[in-house]
């Protein structure tokens, strides 16, 4: 169980985040979506230990997330930010190798990266250079190496971004299968939909506060999110596929 | 400070040319020096009252042999204009030296005469006669001459065959051909400088002196305690392995040909014999 | 060829070609030896003069030319690590002509006297400030264009301010020396000056050695990094320290030589892979490697004064610094 306490962030006088709970369970997906400056990404690293808060605490299975020790955090939470990594010609298999550091030694490594590999669809480009993939492959790459920690909680921030539909829900099965055995995935997304379809669970973080939480049918109501995002929305069901438009009622 | 000119051939022209009619013309009472040696020569032979000024080489004690006095008299710059403010009459000047300067107050009519390099001990005499000829002190310029060649005739006769070496900054050291040859020759010296592969003005790689050593090695340093890179060879922790013997000689009695240069042979001449005596 | 018997194979032959280059150095020199003698004068038998020749001057030569060139392959591997740049290198960021500043302040001033150490100290802490400097001018996250930039004026300053101390200094002859400490020189160096910077650069090895880990997951940006246990800041002063400690002892004893942390990782990439831990220790020896053989050359090639060390490397270098600079260029055009 990882879980938020009433965390308080702050940069200067700005006021980031203001009192956030709530908690995430082993198998849960859990998705964090609101609008731009609303506070994610500083949240998302304050779960991730990277960031302290300026009141309110972590707590991971129990304990303070701060007195854990670095190797200790690194093997149960796996990070994955926004943006690309340095030009760099290192192959994928290093890239993807490079989550396994957390656990130090040989041991399984080799059987992890190639889970890893497996499971993000890239076991082909293995060898090749980082610098020869596209953006997409490099992001798939970086997903990867995220999944080669095996830590019991993920932490992805956008991690479609910069993906093709076709691989962006290929990553998003990927994270529900993860999820059934037994990680607990916590993704920030821009694409409502696509946190519809797939978390179990939505957080709707406005100027720092949550503005509601729970399964993604309460959430999606359009009058709420006309009220965080400022303008309308349009819920619906394709099928059993939920659809969140922006935009005005024709 | 060492010096690389081979003047020789250019400096009896020049003489041939300027022993003209002297005595008949008046002596010059406003007399400037440009360079170190000329300095130490226009010293030695004029009045005091006659000296305009001096170069500012001459106060400085690492290489100048009157530096102690030479605060008497103002520091020139050597620039035209400050020459002719002080309204010189005459401007002893070293080839090369100052070249734009020299032929600039050629040009205004200033009286310059260029005093030939010594780059040999027998060439002194000739030079300081010049000097005194110009200056009109032929008389002092006769005594210092005599006074050098008694100092020198001092000497005894070398007996044993004993070698040196000049060891500078850098490693440069001289061999034949040089002032400071002829004067380690005047001493009773050998030069080593000529087994080692150096003629002239020259430098000696470490190797090669640890490899085929002098019986003694003469140090010239600039100034005794200062720091650089260059004088720290002579520093250098091979020496201490070495028997090599070593003694100081500073760099001022060498640079110059003037008469004062027969102290700097007899300072040798004494540190030949105490190394006999050593042996 | 496995991939392990590859490595072991580029391993063993970089060793070897050190060893080599280190035998040259030590047969080469004015004085002719016969590879009896030259033997038997190392181990302190035979003429005097000989081992004098061996064990006081070409001895610390060749050591110091293997534990400068070690200093700085490893360092520049490792700034090119911590900055994520292919372009670091001690002597492109000014270290090395900082260290040089402190070293001449010590030296001239005569500081130097009242204890030998003060001398690489003084030099360390000049690779210190620039280092400081540079996080300055470019924060921590500089791109290459600020980077170079930044590196380029603390250069020029550094050499301004470096000739500006040898006018001032009492000596003659320390302007002149101004083309050993901006251009390096292994000339007549003695043991003395082994025991002032062998030590250091070695501590400073050991250091750079240690932080593979931390720079190879560096390579996917500090947060992550972070996340995967590393401590960033904690590998940056690390780095910072190991640098100053295995650059700037040798400036101190032998002036600045530049290039040779540029170019010693990027001729060794295409053998060993871009990993920034793998390029570390191999670097060392590559660094060894080049600057016995500049050394070398410095030596063979007949010139009227003294050819200077940092002129062979920079004209080995900086032909590949401007090639790297283009291809960057066309990089970053191409992704446009």
């Amino acid at each position: 169980m990882l879980e938020a306490i009433d965390i308080v962030a702050r940069a200067g006088q700005a006021l980031l985040l203001d009192e956030v709970s709530f908690r995430a369970a082993p198998g849960d997906i859990i998705g964090i979506v609101g609008p731009n400056g609303a506070g994610k990404s500083t949240l998302l690293r304050i779960l991730a230990g990277l960031a302290l808060p300026a009141s309110g605490r972590v707590q991971l299975d129990g304990t303070t997330l701060s007195t854990l020790s670095r190797r200790e955090r690194a093997r149960k939470i796996a990070f994955l930010p926004q943006g690309g990594l340095a030009e760099s010609a290192v192959t994928v298999r290093q890239i993807v190798a490079l989550g396994r550091l957390p656990h130090g030694g040989r041991g399984h490594d080799a059987i992890a990266i190639d889970r890893a590999l497996d499971a993000v669809g890239i076991v082909q480009l293995a060898d090749r250079a980082m610098t020869s993939l596209s953006g997409g492959e490099q992001a798939r790459t970086l997903l990867a190496r995220a999944l080669a920690v095996e830590a019991p909680y993920l932490l992805a921030d956008e991690p479609t971004a910069s993906l093709d539909p076709r691989h962006q829900i290929d990553l998003m099965e990927c994270l529900r299968i993860r999820a059934a055995a037994g990680t607990s995935v916590i993704i920030i997304l821009h694409d409502l939909s696509l946190a519809a379809r797939y978390c179990r669970q939505l957080v709707l973080l406005a100027r720092g506060r949550i503005a509601a939480c729970g399964p993604p049918e309460t959430l999606l109501e359009p009058a709420l999110l006309e009220s965080v995002y400022g303008i309308p929305f349009i819920a619906s069901k394709i099928g059993v596929i939920p659809a969140v438009l922006p935009g005005t009622t024709p | 400070m060492s010096r690389a000119f081979a003047i020789g051939p250019w400096a009896i022209v020049l003489f041939l040319i300027s022993v003209a009619p002297v005595g008949a013309a008046e002596r010059p009472h406003h007399v400037t020096s440009l360079n170190l040696c000329t300095d130490q020569l226009l010293v030695a032979l004029a009045d005091p009252g006659d000296i305009a000024s001096l170069s500012p080489l001459a106060g400085d004690p690492g290489i100048s042999g009157i530096a102690a006095s030479a605060d008497r008299w103002p520091d020139n710059r050597a620039s035209a204009e400050e020459i002719l403010r002080e309204q010189v009459d005459l401007v002893l000047a070293e080839p090369g030296g100052a070249g734009p300067t020299v032929a600039l107050l050629q040009r205004l009519g200033v009286r310059v005469e260029t005093v030939p390099m010594v780059d040999r001990l027998e060439q002194i005499a000739t030079t300081v006669r010049q000097v005194a000829a110009w200056l009109g002190q032929q008389e002092r310029g006769d005594a210092l001459i005599r006074e050098m060649e008694r100092k020198l005739a001092e000497i005894p006769p070398p007996t044993e065959r004993i070698t040196a070496l000049l060891y500078e900054a850098n490693g440069w050291t001289v061999g034949k051909g040089t002032l400071s040859d002829d004067v380690l020759n005047a001493a009773g010296f050998v030069n080593q400088a000529e087994r080692l592969g150096v003629s002239g003005y020259g430098a000696v790689s470490l190797e090669r002196v640890l490899a085929d050593p002098p019986d003694l090695l003469i140090e010239n340093r600039y100034r005794v305690g200062e720091i650089s890179l260059a004088e720290m060879l002579l520093d250098h922790p091979a020496f201490l392995h070495t028997k090599l013997r070593r003694i100081n000689i500073p760099d001022r009695m060498l640079i110059c040909g003037t008469p004062s240069i027969a102290d700097a042979a007899l300072a040798l001449a004494n540190a030949k014999r105490d190394e006999v005596a050593a042996q | 060829m496995t991939r392990t018997t590859r490595d072991i194979a580029l391993g063993l032959g970089l060793v070897l070609v050190v060893l080599l280059l280190f035998a040259a150095s030590l047969a080469l020199g004015p004085v002719s030896l016969r590879p009896g003698a030259l033997v038997d004068a190392l181990l302190g038998k035979g003429e005097t003069a000989s081992i004098l020749i061996m064990q006081q001057i070409r001895l610390p030569r060749a050591i110091l030319a293997v534990a400068i060139g070690a200093g700085l392959g490893m360092s520049g591997a490792a700034l090119q690590g911590l900055l994520r740049n292919p372009l670091a290198d001690p002597a492109v960021i000014g270290v090395s002509t900082m260290a040089g500043l402190g070293a001449v302040l010590v030296f001239y001033s005569g500081l130097v006297v009242m204890a030998p150490v003060v001398l690489p100290l003084a030099a360390m802490l000049g690779a210190l400030v620039d280092i400081i400097l540079l996080f300055l001018l470019c924060g921590r996250h500089g791109g290459t264009l600020s980077l170079i930039l930044a590196g380029a004026g603390i250069n020029s300053l550094g050499a301004s301010l470096t000739a500006l101390a040898l006018n001032l200094a009492p000596s003659p002859f320390a302007v002149a020396e101004l083309v050993f400490w901006l251009l390096g020189s292994l000339t007549d160096r003695s043991m003395e000056h082994v025991w002032l910077a062998v030590p250091l650069i070695l501590l400073g090895l050991v250091l750079l050695s240690r932080t593979g880990r931390a720079l190879d997951a560096l390579l996917l940006g500090d947060q992550v990094a972070e996340s995967l246990g590393v401590s960033v800041g904690r590998t940056r002063a690390i780095i910072v320290i190991g640098t100053a400690l295995a650059v700037g002892p040798g400036v101190a004893v032998a002036g600045a030589i530049g290039f040779v942390g540029l170019a010693v990782p990027h001729l060794l990439r295409p053998l060993i892979g871009h990993r920034p831990s793998r390029l570390l220790i191999p670097s060392a020896f590559g660094g060894a490697a080049l600057v016995l053989g500049a050394d070398l050359l410095v030596r063979v090639i007949p010139t009227a004064s003294e050819l200077k060390l940092g002129v062979v490397t920079s004209l080995l270098g900086a032909p590949l610094f401007l090639a790297l600079l283009l291809r960057l260029r066309r990089q970053g055009e191409a992704h446009a």
